[in-house]
C-alpha cells in the first residue's frame, strides 16, 4: 500500500490512529485502521469490556441488518463476529418483500466480546487502559490525548468512540450515580475539552430493563419463540447455518403490572424532573408506555438469555428507571416471574453527545484536523449504527494519513449513507436509530446485494482481503452470467420481464433455460429480486438517467458554491458539506439530477473554475 | 466508484410545461412545453386547421389550430401553435408554444391537458435552467432571469398554498392523514415487526374510497380552474337587442361600442369584474344570426362557443321587439345550463316580451333591466352571485390551479398504482413505495415531508420499542 508506513517514519508519534473507546464503533475503527496498515491503538477505561452489549444481546433487525451486511461487504468485522457467536437467528419481514427482509441475531454476549478481543489482539492493535480527559490540539490539528493520570499519548489521528460515557449518570429511582453502564465509571473531562475547542454538545437519555436470573424464572409459563427455519448468516463469507435454538421466550404485562406503575409514578425520575435528557421514541420505558397508552391492556415482553456462561436474562420491553422495589413489584405481576430475582435493576442513563452537524461526512470534526468521532457520541443509538461509523472513521483517518481520497457513502448507495447524511444534514432530536423508513431507496439497498454495492469500494480503499475479493469476484461472475440468461426470450417475452410479475419465480424457468440450474442458490435468488424490482427502481431513478455518461466528470475542489443563485439551497448545502469530487458523487450524496445538469453546464463553460476560492483557515487560528 | 453506480441505466428527458405569459394580463396567454416529448404531446392535443400535425411542423413555423379535450372531443380553444426544434429554441430542446385566445383561464385548461399527457409542471425558472444547461444562454443571463423568477414564484407559491383552504383544504388534509396512517401501519409493521401487526383487511376499501374521493374532486377541476380565475358570464342574443349596452352597464364603463346598427359587435370581448365578492369574467359577443358576411359569421360562431363554454349565459331579449322563434330555440337549447334571460330596454316601456311565454320557458330564471338607465343591473349581478353563493367559497370547492390539479392527479395515480399492486399480490415494500409517492404529491400542497410525518405517526399511534 502506497504511503502506508509514512506515519511511522514521522518521529514523535506513538500511533497513526488512536481510538478512544472499545465499544462497537471503537472496534471497527481500530480494525479498519489496522487493516489499512496503520499503527493503531485503543484506549479504554475497561479492557475487560470490549464490544459489550449494555442493552439487549441482539444484532440486526430492520434497517440494522442491512447496515451489518454493508459493514461486512466493505470488509468490517461485525457480521463475522455475529455469525460466530449467534445462538439464534430470526428472519423478520420474510413476507413483506425481499428488500425489507431482515435478519436479527441473538448472540452470546460474552462470546461476542471474547471474539472481538481475540481479533483485536490478532490484528496487532494495542489495547491501553486509561481514561482520556483531553484531546491534545495545536494549530488546528489533533496530535493525541491526555489521560487522567496526566500522561499523554501522541497520535497523528484520534477517533473518539466514547459511546454513552461522556459525563454520564445513571438513574434508578431516587439513586443518581455518576457512572457509565454496568457500574463502570463515567468519562469525565472530555466533554469540557470538546466544549473548549468550540464544539456544541447536547444531552440525551436512554435506558435499559432489569436483568433477572435464569434459575429464578418459571420457564414453563413463558412462550418459546421460534428461530429461522432455514440456514442463514449475516456475512457474505459465512456458510449459512440453521440457528433455531430456543433462547427467546415471550410473555405479556397485565393490568396489575400497569397498576404498579401508575401507583408509583410519582417516584419515576422520568416524570419528576430528575431526568432532563431527550430519550428515543422507539425505546420508551414501561412507565412511558403505561402513561401514554392508558387503554392498552398489555404490552409484550421478550426474554433473551444473554450468554451460556452467564445467569442473566434480558427482558425486552421493560426498560425502566423506577426504584428497585417498584421493579420487583412489577416483575412479580407477570406469570412465570412470581419468584424472579433481579440480578441488575433497569436504569436510565444520561450522557453528552456532539451535535453531529459539526462533523464532516468523513467523520472528521469540522475545524480540527485529524480528530474523528464515531458512534453514540454522534447522537446515534445502536451497536450497528455505531460500528458503521467506526468503520468509516477508521478508514478515513487512514486515508487522511495516506493522503488518499476519503470513503464517503451516499443515500442511494447504502444505509450507512442514509445514516451519514441524516447526521450531517438534519437536526437530530432523539438518539438516531436506523429504520427502513428512513431510506427512500430501500428497494435497492438490500442485505442480499450489499456485496455487489460495496465490496468494490472496500477493495479500493484496501479493506477487502484477497480471500473475500476472490469470493466476491466469483459471485459477481455468476450474477453476470445469470443476468445474461434472463435476457433470453421464451414464450411471452424475455425472462427478466416475465419475472416482473409477483407470481413468476426463477424456479419456473430453470428447466426452460440451459445453465440457469447451475447457478448457486443465492445468485438465483438475487437475479430474481433484481428483475422483480427493476421497474420500481428505474421509476425512482428516472430523472438521473440523463447523467449516466457524465458520472466520472471531475468537479474542482473549493468551489464557492454559495455564489451560485441558479442552484437550490439544498443542493448548495450538500455541495459545501460533501465537496463531491465528481458528478457521480454529487448525485450519490443527494444533489438533484436537474441541479447536477446545471453544474455540468457550468463545468463545460469554465464557470466553475472561476469560482474556486482558497481553502478556509481551520478552527482556532 | 463505477460499479456502485451501475444503476443509472438509460437516457430520457422529461417534458415540462407552464403558462409562459405573465398572469393577469388578459388577452393572449401562452402555454409553453419543452422537452423531448413536447412535439408529440402537443400533437395529441392539437389539431391543425390546415393539413399536417404538430410533430411534422417545421422548426420556427406557426399554424392555426384547435386545442381538443381528448376526453370529450370538444374544442377547448382556437390557438396559434409555434413549434421550435432542438437545439434552435429558447431552452435548446424541442419547444411548443400554444397561444390561447381565451386568456389565462383557457391556458390553464390547455396546460392541464398537457399534464394529463405526461408533461410535468415546470419548476420556477426551469425553462431558463434548461436554456443554460443546453448552452443557449450564459450564466449571467440565466441568473438575471432566475432572480426575478425566484421572487415571483415565492409569491405565487404562497398564493397556491393560500388557495388551498376551506372544504378542499380540509379534504386534502383528510386524505393525507389517511395515507400517512396507512404508511405508519405498513412501514411500522416493517420497522417494528415484533410490536406492530398490519391488519390489511381494510386497506383495499380505504384505497378505493380515497381513489373515488380524489377522483370526484378532480372532476370538478375545470369548474375550479374557471372559478379561481372568475366565473365566465356570457352575454348572447340576436343582433341589436342591447347586449353591449348591458355589458357596459354591468362594468360601469364604456368598454364596448354601441350603435343602432345590428351586427356591431364582432369579436368576443372579455373583461374581469367582481359582483358581490364573486370574481367574474364578463363576455360580450356578436349577435346571433345567419349571415353571409365572413367576419360576422366567424363572430357568430365564436359567440356560440363562448356561450357553451361559459359558466353562466345571459340571454338578452329586447322588450321593444318581443320573443322571436329563434329566441325560443336558443333558450330551450341552453335551458339546462346556467342560463338567465334578461329582458332589456324596459325603460322604453314597450312591453313586447310576452312574460307568460317567458315563464313557460325559463320559470323564474329571468330579470328585467335597462342598459340605458341602469335599472335592474344590481339585481342581475346579485342573481348571478347567488347562483354560486350556494356552492360556497369558489376557491374552497375545487382545485384552482393547474399545479393543484397536477398534484391531486399524481396522488390519484399513485393510489391506483398501490391498489393495483395490492390486487396483483405485490409485497408491502412495493405498496409502501406507491403510497409514499401519493403522500408526497399531496404534501406538495401542504408543505410537509413524507418520512418525518410517517415516523411521527408510527410513534404517536403505536406503542413500539424495547
Ligand atoms: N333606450 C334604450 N336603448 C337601448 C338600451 N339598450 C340598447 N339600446 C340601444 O339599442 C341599440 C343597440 O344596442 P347595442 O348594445 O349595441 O346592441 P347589441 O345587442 O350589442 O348589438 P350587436 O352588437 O349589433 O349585436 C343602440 O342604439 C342602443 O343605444 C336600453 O336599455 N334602453
Ligand atoms: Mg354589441
Amino acid at each position: 500500500m502506497k504511503g502506508a508506513r509514512r506515519g511511522l517514519r514521522n518521529r514523535g508519534f506513538d500511533f497513526d490512529v488512536l481510538v478512544v473507546g472499545s465499544g462497537h464503533a471503537g472496534c471497527e475503527a481500530a480494525f479498519a485502521a489496522a487493516r489499512l496498515n496503520m499503527k493503531a491503538a485503543m484506549v479504554t477505561m475497561d479492557v475487560g469490556n470490549v464490544a459489550g452489549m449494555p442493552c439487549n444481546p441482539a444484532i440486526g433487525g430492520p434497517g440494522k441488518a442491512q447496515i451489518v451486511a454493508e459493514i461486512d461487504a466493505l470488509g468490517g468485522e461485525m457480521a463475522l463476529a455475529t455469525d460466530n457467536t449467534a445462538i439464534e437467528m430470526r428472519l423478520l419481514n420474510a413476507s413483506k418483500g425481499p428488500a425489507v427482509q431482515s435478519l436479527r441475531a441473538q448472540v452470546d454476549k460474552r462470546a461476542y466480546s471474547a471474539y472481538m478481543r481475540r481479533r483485536i489482539e490478532a490484528s496487532g492493535i494495542k489495547l491501553i487502559k486509561g481514561m482520556v480527559t483531553e484531546v491534545l490540539t495545536g494549530a488546528g490539528k489533533a496530535y493525541g490525548v491526555k489521560l487522567e493520570d496526566g500522561s499523554a499519548i501522541r497520535a497523528r489521528t484520534v477517533i473518539l468512540c466514547t459511546g454513552v460515557y461522556l459525563e454520564s449518570r445513571i438513574v434508578i429511582g431516587p439513586k443518581v450515580v455518576e457512572s457509565g453502564p454496568i457500574g463502570e465509571s463515567s468519562a469525565r473531562g472530555l466533554s469540557a475539552s470538546l466544549a473548549s475547542l468550540g464544539f456544541e454538545l447536547g444531552r440525551f437519555k436512554t435506558g435499559t430493563s432489569p436483568r433477572i436470573l435464569k434459575g429464578s424464572i418459571d420457564w414453563d409459563q413463558l412462550v418459546p419463540e421460534r428461530g429461522a427455519d432455514k440456514p442463514v448468516a449475516f456475512s457474505f463469507m459465512s456458510v449459512p447455518m440453521l440457528r433455531s435454538k430456543n433462547v427467546c421466550y415471550s410473555a405479556y404485562t397485565n393490568e396489575n403490572t400497569h397498576e404498579v406503575v401508575r401507583k408509583n409514578i410519582d417516584r419515576a425520575p422520568l416524570f419528576d424532573g430528575t431526568i432532563e435528557g431527550v430519550g428515543p421514541r422507539y425505546c420508551p420505558s414501561i412507565e412511558d408506555k403505561v402513561m401514554r397508552f392508558p387503554n392498552r391492556k398489555r404490552h409484550q415482553l421478550y426474554f433473551e438469555i444473554e450468554s451460556e456462561e452467564s445467569d442473566d436474562v434480558y427482558i425486552l420491553g421493560l426498560s425502566t428507571s423506577l426504584p428497585e422495589d417498584v421493579q420487583y413489584q412489577m416483575i412479580y405481576t407477570v406469570p412465570g416471574l412470581t419468584k424472579a430475582k433481579i440480578s441488575r435493576p433497569g436504569y436510565a442513563i444520561e450522557y453528552d453527545y456532539l451535535i453531529p452537524s459539526q462533523i464532516h461526512p468523513t467523520f472528521e470534526v469540522q475545524g480540527i484536523s485529524g480528530l474523528f468521532t464515531a458512534g453514540q457520541i454522534n447522537a446515534t443509538s445502536g451497536y450497528e449504527e455505531a460500528a458503521a461509523q467506526g468503520l468509516l472513521a477508521g478508514v478515513n483517518a487512514a486515508m487522511k494519513i495516506k493522503e488518499e481520497e476519503p470513503l464517503v457513502l451516499g443515500r442511494k448507495e447504502a444505509y450507512i449513507g442514509v445514516l451519514l447524511d441524516d447526521l450531517v444534514s438534519t437536526v437530530i432530536e432523539e438518539p438516531y436509530r436506523m429504520l427502513t423508513s428512513r431510506a427512500e431507496h430501500r428497494l435497492f439497498l438490500r442485505h442480499s446485494n450489499a456485496d455487489m454495492r460495496l465490496t468494490p469500494l472496500g477493495r479500493r480503499v484496501g479493506l477487502v482481503s484477497e480471500e473475500r475479493w476472490q469470493a466476491f469476484s466469483r459471485k459477481a461472475e455468476f450474477i453476470n452470467r445469470g443476468r445474461a440468461l434472463l435476457e433470453q426470450k421464451v414464450t411471452g417475452g424475455a425472462i427478466k420481464d416475465l419475472l416482473r410479475s409477483p407470481e413468476r419465480h426463477i424456479e419456473d424457468f430453470i428447466g426452460v433455460v440451459d445453465g440457469l440450474g447451475g447457478l448457486p442458490e443465492e445468485v438465483l435468488s438475487e437475479i430474481e429480486i433484481e428483475a422483480k424490482y427493476a421497474g420500481f427502481i428505474e421509476r425512482q431513478n428516472r430523472e438521473a438517467r440523463r447523467l449516466e455518461k457524465h458520472l466520472e466528470k471531475k468537479l474542482p475542489a473549493n468551489v464557492n458554491w454559495r455564489q451560485l443563485k441558479s442552484l437550490s439551497r439544498e443542493t448548495v448545502d450538500k455541495l459545501v458539506r460533501y465537496r463531491p469530487p465528481t458528478i457521480g458523487r454529487a448525485l450519490g450524496v443527494g444533489v438533484s439530477p436537474s441541479d447536477a445538469l446545471v453544474i455540468l453546464a457550468m463545468l463545460r463553460s469554465g464557470k466553475l473554475r472561476a469560482l474556486v476560492q482558497p481553502e478556509r483557515a481551520p478552527r482556532g487560528e | 466508484m463505477g460499479s456502485s453506480q451501475g444503476w443509472f441505466v438509460d437516457t430520457v428527458t422529461d417534458t415540462i410545461g407552464a403558462i409562459a405569459s405573465p398572469v393577469g394580463t388578459g388577452g393572449i396567454a401562452i402555454v409553453r412545453l419543452s422537452g423531448a416529448d413536447a412535439l408529440r404531446i402537443a400533437g395529441r392535443m392539437i389539431r391543425l386547421k390546415r393539413r399536417g400535425s404538430v410533430p411534422a411542423m417545421k422548426s420556427w413555423s406557426m399554424a392555426l389550430a384547435d386545442v381538443l379535450d381528448m376526453g370529450s372531443g370538444r374544442v377547448v380553444d382556437e390557438c396559434i401553435v409555434l413549434a421550435m426544434r432542438a437545439p434552435r429554441s429558447y431552452t435548446g430542446e424541442d419547444v411548443v408554444e400554444i397561444q390561447c385566445h381565451g386568456g389565462v383561464v383557457v391556458a390553464e385548461k390547455v396546460l392541464s391537458l398537457a399534464f394529463r399527457l405526461g408533461t410535468r409542471p415546470a419548476l420556477p425558472g426551469e425553462f431558463t435552467k434548461r436554456a443554460f444547461i443546453n448552452g443557449r444562454i450564459t450564466l449571467d443571463e440565466a441568473e438575471a432571469v432566475l432572480d426575478i423568477v425566484t421572487s415571483a414564484s415565492e409569491e405565487s407559491l404562497f398564493q397556491a398554498g393560500r388557495r388551498l383552504k376551506g372544504e378542499l383544504g380540509s379534504m386534502v388534509e383528510k386524505w393525507e392523514t389517511q395515507i400517512v396512517d396507512l404508511l405508519a401501519l405498513l412501514q411500522g409493521s416493517i420497522d417494528f415487526p415484533e410490536t406492530i401487526e398490519a391488519d390489511k383487511s381494510d386497506i383495499q376499501d380505504l384505497l378505493a374510497g380515497l381513489s373515488h374521493d380524489i377522483g370526484a374532486v378532480l372532476e370538478r377541476a375545470p369548474l375550479g380552474l374557471a372559478l379561481s380565475q372568475g366565473v365566465e358570464v356570457c352575454l348572447v342574443g340576436r343582433p341589436n337587442v342591447g347586449k353591449s349596452s348591458l355589458f357596459n352597464a354591468l362594468l360601469a364603463r364604456e368598454r364596448a361600442i354601441v350603435t343602432d346598427i345590428p351586427g356591431t359587435t364582432r369579436d368576443v370581448l372579455r373583461e374581469p369584474t367582481e359582483w358581490y365578492g364573486l370574481p367574474v369574467a364578463l363576455l360580450d359577443t356578436a349577435g346571433l344570426r345567419e349571415t353571409e358576411e365572413v367576419v360576422e359569421a366567424l363572430g357568430v360562431e365564436r359567440a356560440q362557443t363562448a356561450a357553451v363554454e361559459s359558466n353562466v349565459i345571459l340571454y338578452v331579449l329586447d322588450d321593444t321587439q318581443g320573443i322571436y322563434d329563434e329566441d325560443v330555440q336558443w333558450l330551450s337549447k341552453w335551458q339546462n345550463r346556467n342560463c338567465l334571460a334578461v329582458v332589456t330596454k324596459v325603460d322604453l316601456m314597450k312591453q313586447q316580451v310576452d312574460l307568460k311565454l317567458l315563464r313557460d320557458i325559463c320559470q323564474d330564471r329571468w330579470v328585467r333591466a335597462s342598459g340605458a338607465t341602469g335599472f335592474g343591473i344590481e339585481g342581475l349581478k346579485k342573481k348571478v352571485q347567488s347562483m354560486f353563493a350556494s356552492l360556497g367559497d369558489p376557491e374552497a370547492l375545487a382545485p384552482g390551479s393547474a399545479r393543484q390539479v397536477d398534484c391531486l392527479g399524481r396522488a390519484l395515480g399513485e393510489i391506483q398504482r398501490a391498489l393495483g399492486y395490492l390486487n396483483q399480490g405485490w409485497t408491502d415494500d412495493v405498496i409502501v413505495l406507491a403510497l409514499e409517492e401519493a403522500a408526497g404529491s399531496l404534501m406538495e400542497l401542504t408543505g410537509k415531508k413524507v418520512s418525518g410525518e410517517t415516523l411521527d405517526r408510527i410513534f404517536s399511534r403505536f406503542c413500539v420499542g424495547k
